[in-house]
C-alpha cells in the first residue's frame, strides 16, 4: 500500500511540475490547485499505471490526496457485463 | 478604545493618548528621535529591536523605507516597543503559477502590476515579532494601540496593505483574538530556521549528527588543505563594504526564492560601524582575493546569520560548498561565544535543515486599508504560495530531540480561521471563492464586458468605438441582415413576443414544425427536435438517452453542456484524452458487453481543432456502441453544404445524433437535436430540459429559418469564413505569434499563462481589439491565450486594424511559451 501511496504522489508531483509537498490530507483543488481538466489528465494517467477506470461521478468524489488513495485501492479492474453494473449503481462506484 | 491625538511637534513626534488610561503610545518617524538610552531602557528587547539594529536598517537607506517607532508607556512605566516600515512590494513574484516571461510583459503595460505600498510591524532584514511587551497582561491592549496607530500610519500614507509578521506558534491566539475581529486574516508565513546551541563545541555539535552528515561537514572545512582557501572572521569590514555588496548582489540575482531587500555597500559600511560590537563578518580568501563571505549579527543570547555573497566565477565553487562551511563555522563561533541559537533566517531552507536547524512556522496577518474582499485575496495569495519546507527528510540531528512542530494542525487551523462563514454553511464556498477578486486586485478582471452594438466586424465597447470583435460566434455576419431582421420583426408582429408555453402542450407554432422539418430536410435527418438554448439541448438529450447504468465515453475537451447533461443523467462517464482514439478504443475494450455512447465535439470551441469522426465512427461500429456529435460551431460553416465536420469528413450516415445551436452561425439562440424518426420522438417525449421549458419565440424561429435559407443560398459565406481565418492564422504566426489555422474559424494564439491571457486580453480591449481570453478549465494553463474567432462580414481594413495591434504588442512578449500542439 505505501508503494502505491509513493507512486500516486510521485504521480501529483510530475503533474503539478512544482515540487509541492503531497500530504494525504491536501486537498487536490484547494491546496494543490487541480482544476476539471487537470483531474482528467489524472484519471487517465492513473488508468495507465494502476488499470482502474474511475467514472466521472467517481471522480466528484476525489476531495483529497487520501480519498485518491483510496479510490485507486477500492476500484477493481473495470470489465463488468450488466448484471455486476446493476450491482455497482447502489455499491462503490 | 478612542484616543485622541495629541500633537507635540517641539519633540518631533505624535502621541496618543487614550481616554480611559494611562497608556500613553509616542510614535516617533524616526528612531535617531529618541534616545538610545531611552529606547533600550527599561524593559528587555530582542535584539532587533534594540536601538542599534533599528538604527543601522534606518540609516543605511535600503529598499527606500519609511520607519516608524512606537514606544508605549504606562503611568509613566515602559511597556512596549513597536517597529513599522512602510514598503512598496511586488508580489507578482508570489504567483508561482505565473512565468517570469509572462509576467514581464505584463509588468511593460502595467508597471505597478501587483505592487502594492505594504505597512508591515516587524523587522525589514530579521524575524522577530514588531511588537515587544513588557507585562504580557498589558498586550491586548498594546495591540490595539499598535493597529490604530497603524491604521492611522496607513490612512496618511495611502498604504494599500497592513501586515503584522513573524508571530510565532505559541502567540498565535494572542494576536488572533485581537486581529481577526479587525478584519486581519491568519496567513502561514516564511518560517524561520533556528538551530538551538546545546553543545560546548563543534566536536560536540559534529558528534551528534548522522555520520553520513559529520563525514560531509568535516570535509567541508578543510578549505585550506584542499582548495587553497584562507578563513578570517573579523569586526572591521568597513573596507570591505564595496566588496561584499558585489558578492551580495550575485546571490541575490540568482536567487529562486523570493527575496526583496537591496542591499547595498552603504548597508555593509553602515553595519560595519553602527553594529560594531554586534556583528562579524566570515571572509573566504582564495589567493588574497574575497571570493565569499557571511554577515552575522549577535545579541544578548542569539547568533544571526545575516547575509551570504559569494563569487559564483571561482572555478573550484562547486566542490567547495562554501555555504555549508561558512554555516558550520558560524556554529562554531555561536559555540565559542556561548550563544543559546543560531538564527538562520527564512528562504534556503535545505542547507539549514541539513545543518539540524528547526523549521520554526510564523504567522502573519493581513489586511487591506479598505477592502475586506481584497484583504481576503492577499491571505490566500500569500497561502498558495508560500511553501512550507518538509523537514522530515531531514535527520541530521534527530539524535538531539529536535522539537517537530504539528504542522499540519497549524496549517489546518489557520484555514480555518481563515474563513468567515462556517464549514456548515452552505454559503461556505462562496466565502472561499476569491479568483474574480484576485483578478480585480491585480487589475486584469475585465469580464462582463459591455458590447453597446451588434455582433459585427467592429463593435462599440465602453466607451470606446470600432473596436474590431475578433471573438464572437456569429459565423455568418448574419446579426444585422435585413432579410434575417425583417423575417423576425414579421413574426413579433404576427405571433407576439413569447410563446409562454411547454412545446409538449401550448408552446408549438406552426413555425416550431416547419423549423424541425427545414432542418432536418437541411441535416439529411427523419426528424429534428427544439430546445430553448444550446446549452439546454445536450442537457435534455443526454439525460432522456443516457441513464444509470449507461456508460457515456467523452473527449476531454468537449463542452461544458456535453459534462453537464451526462451528469444529470446519471450514466458513468469515462474521459479519453482529446482526440486520442487509442485511449478511446482502450475505454471501449475495457467496457465490453455495457450499453455505450461516445460523444464528442465536432469542432473543438476553444482549440479550432476538428475531432476524427472517421476513426470515431469505425470504433463505435467495431465496439457496437452509439455516437453523438455536437456539431455547435460546426453547422453552417464547415462541409461544402455547411452541414458540419460529420458531411466535411464523409460520416453522416454513421453518426446516430447530430446537436446543434442556433446562437452561433444562425444569430438566434437555442438548439437542436437531429436523428432517427424514432429516437427523436423518444426525447420529445421524455427529455426534461424540452417538456418542462419554454418553447422558443417565433421571432428566433424565423430568423433561424432565414439564416437557414441564406445558408443554403449562399456557399461563399462559408468560403469566405475560411478564406479570412487562414489570413490572419498565417498573418499572426508570420508576426511570430504561435497561431495556427486548423481548418475552421476559430484561430487560438497561445500565450502561455492565463494570467497573461487576462491582461494582454484587457490591453488588446484598451488598443481596440476584442478577443476572448481562455484558460483552464477550458484548455490547460500552457494553452492560455486568445481564442479568435472570424466572420464572413470582417472587413478586411478592420482584420489590417487588428494585426497592426498584435504587431505594435509582439515586442512586449517575451519567447512566448514553448509550442503547444492544439490538437491535443
Amino acid at each position: 500500500m505505501h508503494e502505491l501511496h509513493e507512486t500516486v504522489n510521485a504521480l501529483l508531483k510530475t503533474m503539478l511540475g512544482q515540487n509541492k509537498v503531497i500530504t494525504p490530507g491536501k486537498q487536490l483543488v484547494e491546496d494543490l490547485g487541480f482544476d476539471s481538466l487537470k483531474m482528467f489528465e489524472l484519471t487517465a494517467a492513473l488508468e495507465e499505471e494502476f488499470g482502474v477506470l474511475i467514472p466521472v461521478s467517481r471522480v466528484a468524489h476525489i476531495k483529497t490526496v487520501a480519498d485518491l488513495y483510496q479510490a485507486v485501492e477500492s476500484l477493481d479492474r473495470y470489465a463488468m457485463n450488466e448484471s455486476e453494473a446493476d450491482a455497482s449503481r447502489s455499491g462503490t462506484l | 478604545m478612542k484616543s485622541q491625538i495629541l500633537e507635540m511637534r517641539e519633540m518631533g513626534h505624535m502621541e496618543t493618548d487614550p481616554v480611559n488610561t494611562d497608556i500613553r503610545v509616542e510614535c516617533y518617524p524616526s528612531i535617531a528621535a529618541v534616545p538610545p538610552e531611552v529606547w533600550n531602557g527599561g524593559m528587555t528587547l530582542p535584539t532587533p529591536m534594540r536601538y542599534e539594529f533599528l538604527e543601522l536598517v534606518e540609516k543605511s537607506g535600503i529598499n527606500d523605507l519609511r520607519h516608524w517607532n512606537l514606544r508605549v508607556t504606562t503611568a509613566g512605566a515602559e511597556q512596549a516597543r513597536a517597529n513599522i516600515f512602510l514598503s512598496e512590494t511586488d508580489f507578482s513574484t508570489f504567483d508561482a503559477k505565473l512565468p517570469p516571461s509572462a509576467r514581464l510583459t505584463i509588468k511593460r503595460w502595467s508597471p505597478d502590476f501587483m505592487t502594492f505600498k505594504v505597512l508591515e510591524c516587524g523587522f525589514f532584514t530579521m524575524i522577530g515579532e514588531g511588537l515587544v511587551v513588557r507585562d504580557a497582561q498589558a498586550f491586548p491592549e498594546a495591540l490595539r494601540a499598535l493597529t490604530q496607530e497603524m491604521d492611522r500610519l496607513a490612512g496618511e500614507e495611502n498604504a494599500d496593505f497592513l501586515l503584522i509578521r513573524d508571530v510565532p506558534m505559541e502567540r498565535y491566539e494572542a494576536y488572533h483574538d485581537t486581529l481577526r475581529p479587525l478584519g486581519y486574516y491568519p496567513v502561514l508565513g516564511f518560517p524561520n530556521a533556528v538551530l538551538p546551541v546545546c553543545w560546548d563545541s563543534l566536536d560536540g555539535y559534529l558528534a551528534a549528527l548522522n555520520s553520513k552528515t559529520r563525514l560531509k561537514f568535516r570535509n567541508s572545512l578543510r578549505l585550506k588543505e584542499k582548495f587553497d582557501i584562507d578563513v578570517e572572521f573579523t569586526r572591521d569590514y568597513a573596507e570591505h563594504a564595496a566588496t561584499l555588496a558585489v558578492l551580495w548582489e550575485n546571490v541575490h540575482r540568482h536567487a529562486k526564492d523570493y527575496s526583496r531587500e537591496f542591499l547595498d555597500q552603504g548597508f555593509f559600511a553602515h553595519s560595519a560601524s553602527v553594529l560594531h560590537e554586534n556583528s562579524e563578518v566570515l571572509l573566504f580568501r582564495h589567493r588574497g582575493k574575497i571570493i565569499a563571505f557571511m554577515l552575522n549579527l549577535y545579541g544578548a543570547d542569539d547568533y544571526i546569520v545575516l547575509d551570504w555573497g559569494v563569487d559564483y566565477s571561482f572555478e573550484q565553487y562547486r566542490e567547495a560548498n562554501l555555504y555549508r562551511a561558512a554555516t558550520v563555522l558560524s556554529l562554531q563561533r555561536a559555540i565559542e561565544l556561548g550563544k543559546a541559537r543560531m538564527e538562520l533566517g527564512i528562504t534556503n531552507y535545505t542547507p539549514k535543515m541539513t545543518l539540524g536547524a528547526e523549521i520554526v512556522p510564523l504567522i502573519y496577518f493581513v489586511r487591506h486599508r479598505v477592502s475586506p474582499d481584497y484583504s481576503k485575496v492577499l491571505a490566500k495569495l500569500l497561502s498558495t504560495n508560500i511553501a512550507q519546507p518538509d523537514p522530515s527528510v531531514h535527520d541530521a540531528l534527530s539524535r538531539t530531540g529536535a522539537e517537530r512542530v504539528d504542522l499540519q494542525a497549524l496549517e489546518t487551523r489557520i484555514k480555518r480561521d481563515q474563513c468567515n462563514i462556517a464549514e456548515h454553511d452552505l454559503f461556505s464556498k462562496v466565502d472561499k471563492y476569491h479568483r474574480a477578486d484576485s483578478m480585480r486586485l491585480a487589475g486584469i478582471y475585465g469580464l462582463y464586458p459591455e458590447f453597446r452594438t451588434a455582433q459585427d466586424s467592429c463593435i462599440s465597447l465602453g466607451e470606446k468605438q470600432n473596436v474590431v470583435l475578433l471573438g464572437t460566434n456569429s459565423y455568418l455576419g448574419l446579426a444585422t441582415h435585413p432579410e434575417v431582421v425583417s423575417a423576425a420583426r414579421c413574426a413579433l408582429e404576427k405571433y407576439g413576443t413569447g410563446c409562454s408555453g411547454s412545446p409538449l402542450l401550448n408552446g408549438t407554432l406552426d413555425v416550431h414544425m416547419r423549423l424541425e422539418e427545414e432542418l432536418a430536410d437541411f441535416l439529411r435527418r427523419e426528424a429534428v427536435i427544439l430546445c430553448s438554448t444550446g446549452y439546454q439541448t445536450n442537457l435534455a438529450g443526454l439525460s432522456a438517452l443516457c441513464g444509470p447504468g449507461d456508460c457515456v465515453l467523452m473527449d476531454a475537451r468537449n463542452h461544458r453542456s456535453l459534462f453537464d447533461g451526462v451528469r444529470l443523467s446519471g450514466a458513468d462517464c469515462l474521459v479519453y484524452r482529446h482526440n486520442d482514439m487509442v485511449h478511446l478504443k482502450t475505454l471501449l475494450a475495457r467496457t465490453s458487453g455495457r450499453r455505450r455512447i461516445v460523444v464528442t465535439d465536432s469542432l473543438f470551441s476553444m482549440e479550432g481543432t476538428v475531432a476524427d469522426l472517421r476513426a470515431i465512427c469505425l470504433l463505435v461500429r467495431e465496439f457496437s456502441a452509439r455516437v453523438f456529435v455536437d456539431e455547435s460551431h460546426a453547422i453552417g460553416v464547415l462541409g461544402l453544404g455547411g452541414r458540419g465536420v460529420c458531411e466535411l469528413l464523409g460520416v453522416e450516415s454513421e453518426v446516430d445524433l447530430v446537436m446543434g445551436t442556433f446562437s452561433k452561425s444562425f444569430a438566434a439562440i437555442g438548439g437542436f437535436l437531429a436523428g432517427r424518426r424514432d429516437v427523436i420522438d423518444f426525447i420529445k417525449h421524455n427529455a426534461g430540459g424540452h417538456i418542462f421549458s419554454a418553447s422558443l419565440p417565433a421571432s428566433i424561429v424565423e430568423t433561424v429559418r432565414a439564416v437557414l435559407r441564406i445558408v443554403r443560398r449562399e456557399p461563399e459565406r462559408r468560403v469566405e469564413i475560411l478564406h479570412k481565418a487562414r489570413f490572419m492564422a498565417s498573418s499572426l504566426a508570420s508576426l511570430g505569434y504561435q497561431a495556427r489555422y486548423h481548418g475552421s474559424q476559430i484561430v487560438p494564439v497561445v500565450l502561455g499563462s492565463y494570467t497573461l491571457a487576462l491582461a494582454a486580453y484587457c490591453r488588446f480591449m484598451e488598443h481596440g481589439v476584442y478577443v476572448n481570453p481562455v484558460g483552464p478549465p477550458a484548455v490547460p494553463e500552457e494553452a492560455s491565450g486568445f481564442r479568435t474567432s472570424y466572420i464572413a462580414t470582417h472587413q478586411w481594413s478592420d482584420l489590417e486594424r487588428a494585426l497592426e495591434v498584435f504587431a505594435r504588442h509582439r515586442a512586449d512578449f517575451e519567447a512566448v511559451a514553448v509550442p503547444v500542439d492544439a490538437a491535443g
